[in-house]
């Protein structure tokens, strides 16, 4: 039992942050006209020469042949610097692509050549969000017992709309009738759902260690009363329990990922315990953030808000809170 | 990273599910008083005659030698098991055992570790005083070097069992003109020695865990100091990350069986409507979320052990995962009341039902460091924020 990286998974850690913080500085979003044309959107092709949307597939598949563990690691640092979701989309779709059959399209997904959105229903079933759909030439699109991969051609009377996340597109939807490209269902659906869920567990673990992170190196600068403020205990003890809600979502998400790895009878239980905890983590840390950094927290210029907005986001793919929690209760408790 | 568990683990995790299975005690575990430590002893007794004592002690004072995961494991079965709380051994188990194994003489581990696993002697803690707890490095209670004894006088309190105890782990000021953190010594004082004066004192959980002790010209062997006189303080933070550290781990496991329990009671209980009470969205999401801390408790433990292997000793990390059991603790009895209804007006043992879990439970927060201690140290060691002017 050994919940610590290896070193060669340090190794894939330190050199993902290493580029994302060279590339993608956070700081730089606020400089950027509109998601579009954002600048993670011109390095979607390096992602795929990095490897990152197959990581997890077979170096048959064309992937790096990687496991969950490494994927989980790379999309904790995905989500520290708010690489877009599209991120997530092409590497679920590319495991389904792969799953159903569909080989012709893996090879695009994981190069980044081609794009993936995701479409989620709205509660009146009325119709349907594409989240970065703008772009996509594939939309991902999660029912309750199916993941199916659509051509973006299959939704019709798109408009866009404003998105609460100002980094990532947004449009209402339609859909028309048509085949997916590939389905998957049953317990194909339900492990490929948990492994999305893993992910996302993982981006808002690195949302929320980010926000940790500016808020501590914001308290340890800004001086008010002739001190640091981070050497008021009511800065300082937000900041430690910022640090606590990490490390429980950090611990827990890494505990999913090996137990999906090992194909644990409990990986669905693990999982949705790490995207509880990580998006309690996300949530909590990004308001504490915001409060802490004080008017540069509420300014749109400065990031800390674009974090909590992306948590809001990750949260409405798939389960979201409280169904998320209902489901989980309703599981069994995994004895050992 | 993997969750396996060798053959070796496996085997061992088999031997101690069996022997728990045949040996843990059916009578319930006394909430108080002489009997609670008789029980408690009798059942150290026990583990130690069948070799369970001291998992990862070193064999040279009568442990296994067994490394921290084995601990874990024993751990998780003791859980499973429900096996009864440490009790009046904590101390001795969890706190001075260790800090002898660390910082003790030859004499001083010969003279007290194999007594401890065998059960034959109960220890306390002897560190807060009335003007001395948060702010532990101003205490006042004054040893005076004479020949080669220490003279000491002053008064502790929030001492746990110290009326039961036979000897504490007692800090003391050597040296009061050195700066506070540098004049301190660790020593060890039995409880029998003519000056000591016990006074229990009540908890709002309705027992008599805590007392004040009171030295009134108390003779102490200079050979009783650990780890070197006006070395107290570092000695005690050694002391502190124990218990920070893996002193906790038999508790943060069996959170998840009271949880369990607790989410078997909601599923079973009616409100006055007839309404089973897990049927109430606001106490299951409750108990959900509370369901996936449990997990990510259980996940700390793991990946603070993980850290330990790989580091040897814990850090100021510990204090994340203590805060975090404490106040997941609180959180968890707390919700046991509105599964109860009005049947929480009853109160139960501090360590059986749920209202007595409910009001020991604040003790969480405040026993080895409050959480605004646990704060400042991690704002301070992990996170690095400027130190409080």
């Amino acid at each position: 039992m050994d919940l610590m990286p290896s070193p060669d998974q340090e190794q894939i850690v330190d050199a993902a942050r290493v580029f994302l913080a060279r590339e993608l500085p956070v700081q730089h979003v606020r400089w950027e006209p509109d998601a579009l044309h954002a600048r993670d959107r011109s390095l979607l092709p390096r992602f795929g020469e990095l490897g990152w949307y197959g990581m997890g597939l077979a170096e048959e598949a064309g992937g790096v042949g990687f496991t969950a563990c490494e994927e989980m690691l790379l999309f904790r640092e995905a989500g520290r610097f708010l690489v877009t979701p599209i991120l997530l989309f092409s590497t679920i779709a590319a495991k389904l692509a792969l799953a159903h059959g569909a080989t012709e399209l893996v090879g695009g997904l994981i190069a980044g050549e081609t794009q993936c959105g995701l479409a989620v229903q709205t509660p009146d079933h009325e119709r349907f969000l594409l989240i970065e759909g703008a772009d996509a030439s594939l939309i991902l699109h999660l029912t309750e017992d199916r993941l199916m991969l659509k051509r973006r051609e299959a939704y019709g009377t798109v408009s866009d709309i404003r998105s609460i996340d100002d980094t990532v597109t947004l449009q209402s939807a339609h859909a028309r009738s048509g085949e997916p490209v590939a389905i998957v269902s049953g317990d194909v659906a339900r492990t490929m759902t948990d492994h999305m869920s893993l992910l996302i567990a993982a981006m808002l673990v690195g949302a929320a260690e980010a926000t940790r992170d500016l808020t501590v190196g914001h308290a340890g600068e800004r001086s008010q009363f002739g001190q640091k403020i981070g050497s008021f205990q009511a800065v300082s003890h937000p900041c430690a329990d910022m640090a606590v809600r990490c490390e429980a979502a950090l611990s827990q998400t890494k505990f999913a990922a090996v137990a999906v790895v090992s194909g644990r009878e409990d990986a669905e239980y693990q999982v949705r315990a790490a995207r509880i905890v990580a998006l309690d983590a996300a949530l909590s840390n990004a308001t504490a953030s915001v409060q802490l950094h004080g008017g540069m927290g509420f300014a749109a210029e400065y990031p800390v808000h674009l974090f909590l907005k992306r948590a809001m986001l990750l949260n409405q793919i798939g389960d979201a809170q409280p169904e998320q929690l209902d489901r989980f209760l309703r599981l069994g408790y995994p004895r050992q | 990273m993997n969750l396996d568990f060798s053959p070796a683990e496996k085997r061992f995790r088999e031997e101690v599910r069996g022997w728990l299975a045949e040996n843990v005690p059916h009578e319930h575990r006394p909430a108080d008083g002489a009997e609670m430590r008789d029980f408690d002893l009798a059942w150290q007794r026990r583990q130690y005659e069948a070799g369970w004592a001291g998992i990862a002690w070193p064999t040279e004072y009568g442990g296994r030698g067994l490394s921290t995961i084995q601990q874990l494991i024993w751990y998780e079965e003791y859980a499973r098991a429900g096996a009864p709380y440490v009790g009046v051994n904590f101390v001795g188990l969890l706190h001075g055992g260790p800090t002898l194994i660390a910082n003790g003489d030859e004499t001083q581990k010969n003279d007290h570790l194999a007594r401890i696993l065998k059960g034959d002697e109960v220890w306390c803690q002897g560190f807060s005083e009335p003007g001395a707890g948060s702010d532990l490095a101003s205490l006042r209670t004054r040893a005076v070097i004479e020949g080669d004894e220490l003279v000491i006088n002053g008064q502790k309190i929030w001492t746990s069992f110290a009326q039961w105890a036979d000897y504490q782990e007692l800090l003391v000021r050597t040296d009061p003109e050195a700066p506070k953190h540098k004049g301190i010594s660790w020593v060890i004082c039995d409880m029998k020695t003519p000056g000591v004066r016990v006074r229990p004192i009540k908890t709002m959980a309705g027992n008599y865990e805590y007392c004040e002790v009171f030295y009134d010209d108390v003779h102490v062997p200079l050979a009783n100091i650990v780890g070197g006189i006006n070395n107290g303080w570092r000695v005690a933070m050694s002391t502190l990350s124990f218990e920070r550290g893996t002193g906790f781990m038999a508790e943060q496991v069996a959170l998840a069986t009271e949880l369990e329990a607790l989410i078997t009671l909601a599923g079973e209980r009616t409100d006055v409507r007839g309404r089973k009470m897990i049927a109430d969205d606001e106490i299951a999401r409750k108990l959900a979320m509370l369901r996936a801390e449990v997990a990510a408790l259980q996940s700390m433990t793991y990946a603070g052990i993980s850290l330990n292997e790989r580091r040897g000793t814990p850090g100021a990390e510990a204090s994340i995962l203590r805060l975090y059991h404490g106040l997941l603790t609180q959180r968890l009895y707390k919700l046991s009341l509105s599964v109860l209804g009005a049947d929480a007006l009853e109160r139960s043992d501090p360590e059986s039902g749920w209202t007595g879990p409910y009001l020991y439970s604040f003790s969480r927060t405040i026993g080895g460091g409050t959480a605004e201690i646990q704060r400042n140290i991690i704002a301070e060691r992990v996170l690095g924020l400027p130190r409080r002017s």
